[in-house]
């Protein structure tokens, strides 16, 4: 598989794919690889270090069903979901 | 008695007032007013009673006709009962007298030319302001009677004697040295101004009717460029509202991954799910974009006041929640840190 930028169709993510999920305001832009493919996860470790450059935060879904955040601070292929969040600022 | 077109409503023998009753020329300048230096004003002054006047004639007395006279002093009264006007010019020599008086206490008022409306004012000056009826500057008289003693200045536009009119507005009466009272002569128009203006007029006209007529010429091509120009929005209005509803299916769907079977149930039902912290603090997470995080007391009520911090660049709301959640599930403490209070 080529990564590609795509909606996800379901809520599980398949074994062996990784998703970054970048916040807009179209909803959110997702970024696929397949662990293993080193230019996808190439890809995606480039775009995940220079949104944390912008001041992004990267979150991953743990818990049941994903319900709980963890802080991400560096790229990890085998995580499954990323969620790349814009810095919160005071409203 | 012969039907005299003026009266005199004072006999010659009365003593003369000393008011001075004629206009000084432009540029001449009566010195400071001493009643010692003005002939007959001991007299006047003294002139407590006043003779009366002779007893009017048929022609004063014919039903609603206007009386009019000049008195020596070139006081000019009307009125259309004699009997009244005869009452009022007495009224107003009485008046004239304490206003000599007055002037003589108050030297900063030191010439008054002209016997019309300056001396009705002078008397309203120091007397009720309805004693003085029979000037004949009404008009500005008139004005200054509405705005008040007190106005400095009035919007009256009607102003015959615009000069004292003006000086008085520009001195105040406590600083008037001179006042001329010069009438203003009315402008007659000659045929060939009216020809004139009647030409501008109708030049004006034609200018006016020409723009009307391009006005109008243009009137289908600036409505078909209004449609087309609100079709346009109504299009692009269309689509943003389209793309936004997308926006919003993708950060709710992105969302509900990321709750629990109970948050989905309450975003379902009530548009807010509660996020339980490490801390132990629960937050009630609000749809919307900014002042939508409550926090929730142990015994389930909501805490008063809001909490907001949002996204630095603009998201759908639900990812909103998103973001706030992941932060207070990560780092409460950043999140009040960033967070205003409502």
């Amino acid at each position: 598989m080529t990564m590609t930028q795509m909606d996800i169709t379901t809520s599980a993510m398949p074994k062996g794919q990784g998703e970054l999920a970048i916040m807009d305001r179209t909803g959110d832009t997702k970024l696929m690889w397949t662990v293993g493919n080193q230019v996808e996860m190439d890809a995606a470790k480039e775009m995940f270090e220079k949104l944390r450059a912008k001041g992004y935060l990267a979150y991953k879904a743990v818990g049941e069903k994903g319900d709980k955040g963890e802080v991400l601070h560096s790229f990890d292929p085998e995580v499954g979901r990323i969620i790349m969040v814009p810095a919160l600022k005071g409203g | 008695m012969p039907a005299p077109e003026t009266v005199n409503a004072v006999p010659a023998t009365s003593a003369p007032l000393i008011i001075p009753n004629e206009c000084s020329p432009p540029g001449t300048f009566t010195p400071s007013y001493d009643p010692t230096l003005v002939p007959g004003a001991e007299a006047a002054m003294a002139a407590a009673a006043l003779p009366a006047p002779l007893p009017p004639t048929a022609q004063e007395t014919a039903p609603g006709r206007l009386w009019r006279s000049t008195d020596p002093n070139g006081l000019e009264l009307a009125a259309k009962d004699p009997a009244q006007a005869r009452a009022d010019y007495k009224e107003l020599v009485e008046s004239y007298r304490t206003v000599m008086e007055g002037l003589a206490a108050q030297r900063l008022i030191t010439n008054t030319t002209g016997a019309g409306v300056w001396n009705a004012w002078a008397v309203c000056d120091f007397h009720a302001t309805q004693t003085a009826v029979t000037t004949n500057d009404t008009n500005v008289w008139n004005a200054w009677n509405t705005v008040g003693t007190t106005a400095t200045s009035c919007g009256c536009t009607t102003v015959i004697d615009n000069v004292m009119w003006n000086a008085w507005n520009a001195t105040g009466k406590q600083t008037v040295r001179t006042m001329l009272h010069r009438n203003q002569p009315t402008i007659e128009a000659t045929p060939e101004q009216h020809a004139r203006w009647e030409e501008e007029r109708r030049i004006r006209d034609a200018a006016d009717a020409q723009r009307r007529a391009e006005f109008e010429a243009q009137r289908p091509v600036r409505e078909a460029a209004e449609r087309q120009r609100q079709a346009e929005f109504a299009e692009a209005e269309k689509k943003r509202l389209a793309e936004q509803a997308v926006a919003d299916a993708r950060a709710k769907k992105l969302l509900i991954e990321c709750l629990t079977s109970e948050q989905r149930a309450t975003l379902e039902k009530y548009n807010y799910f509660d996020v339980k912290v490490p801390s132990g603090q629960v937050y009630r997470i609000h749809k919307g974009w900014a002042h939508n995080v409550k926090r929730v007391r142990p015994d389930g009520t909501v805490a008063p006041g809001t909490f907001c911090a949002h996204p630095s660049d603009q998201v759908p709301h639900y990812d909103n929640m998103l973001a706030q959640k992941f932060t207070l599930e990560t780092d409460e403490q950043a999140f009040l840190r960033i967070a205003n209070r409502g």
